[in-house]
């Protein structure tokens, strides 16, 4: 094969500068002979005996091509082709090499030189091709290096236009899914609604008439015989009990209007234990408040978190009968979607049991003696909370009794 | 010895219309009228000429709400007060704004006599 054919990297380029980096100026010198017989390209030898010489001031534009040899007087072996790929990464190199380290040679190939040529086998033509090929396969591989950068960053890029997207579509997903629980929860409060309407009118006409009459009844008879006086007593206790039951479900049912305004929390938790400040008295339980200083504002309607606490608190009392400490605090938060209000209330009581933990929130469902809860205190609190669009969780401690926490969104 | 008050009582409800007459006139300070059709209300108070009307709110015929247009166009009543009576507000729904709801004066039911008898004497000092 001859160089009659120029490669394609050749068509406006005629000279090719050759960095020889050969400590035997002999070879040196031959190979500069056969570089210069060439008819068709003007090949600029510039030549080292060492390495250290050879680095100081090398760049793309002193050498389109490096000749090294291996073993020069201040580097061997492979360190040299190593020093050399460091310090111009972007100039094809060619190996020269002896015949008794030629496994060395291939070995640099495979580590990136472009070819290696055995010094006493050199051909002119085997050189010039040598030279050419490499330089043009540098220059291929360095074009397909930076089409795939840049494949990698397009990919990139658009896996990160995706992934934005995709987050899109999630954020919108759950909005309309949040927008849909909304309607079907608005169309429950609805029904909520009339049918707390409806067992209200038909259950506490017949209580008004129950009541009234035992006020009636009651002038009629001989209230001094214990017997008669329990009997009445016992059926005006079964009507207030009733009517706190139906009270319930009417509250339950009206907790669909929120009139929320911009206020500290702190205040509200305030006030919501200054009404329970007597039955903590009676029970013997001690209130250990926490608040932080930076708590933010949050949009609520005052008096349905205030009822909320309320009641939380009473079931932190109503577990400790016996005297107690009853913690409430507050705090900022971060959350998944932002900011919030962190509200949490503990007691010293004897916790929850497991089997109850999961019907805690359930309407109707109470572990209080009979007559004494609705059952309907928590499943309000948590509309209440879920209204405000929060959150509230309820676990029993590490150290013994329960904590409630409540997040507000910010 | 003063002269009775006289209350009427319009309530679908005849047996608690009763028994809160039972109730009010065994105390010998009123006269109780109850009338269970809320569409004979005006004929009652025009016949009975009441002091004060406690008036159920939800009935069959014609409703507390229509019974009271008719009582203020009328303009003899025009001064009597009117307390509604209902089922579907909560005691403390109604407490809590001192018995008045949407402009209105409001009890719930069911109700004790001793607060039927203090909210007359509150609207009839």
């Amino acid at each position: 094969m001859t160089n009659s054919k120029k490669l394609s990297f050749m068509a406006d380029k005629n000279t090719i500068k050759v960095l020889l980096i050969e400590d035997n100026l002999q070879i040196a010198e031959l190979i500069r002979d056969m570089l210069r017989r060439s008819s068709t390209v003007a090949y600029e030898v510039s030549h080292e005996i060492n390495l250290t010489s050879a680095l100081r001031d090398i760049s793309p534009a002193s050498a389109d091509i490096i000749a090294l040899d291996l073993t020069l007087p201040d580097s061997q072996g492979f360190q040299t082709f190593f020093s050399v790929r460091a310090s111009a990464p972007d100039i094809p190199v060619i190996i020269l090499t002896g015949t008794d380290d030629e496994e060395m040679a291939v070995q640099a190939v495979r580590e990136g030189a472009q070819d290696y040529l055995v010094k006493s086998r050199i051909d002119m033509y085997v050189l010039w091709r040598s030279i050419q090929y490499s330089i043009e396969r540098h220059r291929i591989e360095r074009a397909l290096r930076r089409a795939m950068d840049e494949l990698d960053q397009r990919v990139k890029e658009r896996t990160a236009e995706l992934t934005m997207a995709n987050n899109e579509l999630q954020k919108e997903i759950e909005e309309r899914v949040s927008a849909q629980s909304q309607l079907v929860q608005a169309a429950k409060m609805e029904v909520v609604g009339r049918l707390a309407s409806g067992v209200a009118h038909e259950v506490r006409n017949p209580l008004a008439i129950i009541l009234q009459g035992i006020e009636y009844l009651s002038g009629l008879v001989d209230l001094s015989n214990e017997d008669v006086a329990s009997t009445i007593r016992s059926i005006s206790k079964a009507v207030v009990r009733a009517d706190t039951i139906v009270n319930g479900l009417l509250d339950f049912s009206r907790i669909s209007r929120l009139e929320s305004k911009a206020c500290d929390i702190v205040p509200v938790i305030e006030s919501g234990l200054l009404l329970i400040k007597h039955q903590c008295d009676l029970r013997h339980v001690k209130v250990v408040k926490n608040f932080a200083s930076d708590i933010p504002r949050v949009t609520i309607d005052r008096n349905k978190i205030e009822q909320v606490l309320v009641n939380l608190c009473m079931n932190a009392l109503d577990a400790m009968s016996s005297g107690g400490v009853l913690k409430v605090g507050a705090s900022a938060v971060g959350t998944a979607t932002g900011s919030a209000v962190c509200v949490e209330i503990s007691d010293t009581g004897p916790g929850i049991s497991p089997q109850n933990m999961d019907k805690i929130f359930d309407p109707f469902f109470t572990t209080k003696r009979s007559g004494s809860g609705t059952g309907l205190g928590l499943s309000i609190v948590k509309s209440i909370v879920e209204m405000h669009k929060g959150s509230i969780q309820i676990k029993n401690r590490a150290e013994g009794g329960a904590a409630v926490t409540m997040l507000l969104p910010v | 010895m003063s002269e009775k008050k006289k209350i009427l009582i319009v309530d679908d409800e005849e047996d608690f219309g009763k028994m809160v007459k039972l109730n009010l006139e065994r105390t010998g300070e009123f006269e109780v009228r109850a009338e269970t059709r809320g569409s004979n209300a005006l004929n009652a108070a025009n016949e009975f000429k009441p002091d004060l009307i406690f008036l159920d709110v939800i009935m069959p015929d014609v409703d507390g709400g229509e019974v009271m247009s008719q009582l203020k166009a009328d303009k003899q009543f025009q001064d009597i007060p009117v307390v509604f009576l209902t089922a579907i507000i909560t005691d403390k729904e109604a407490s809590s704004q001192d018995g008045v709801v949407a402009g209105r004066p409001f009890l719930a039911k069911p109700i004790t006599t001793a607060k039927l008898i203090s909210c007359i004497n509150t609207y009839l000092k």
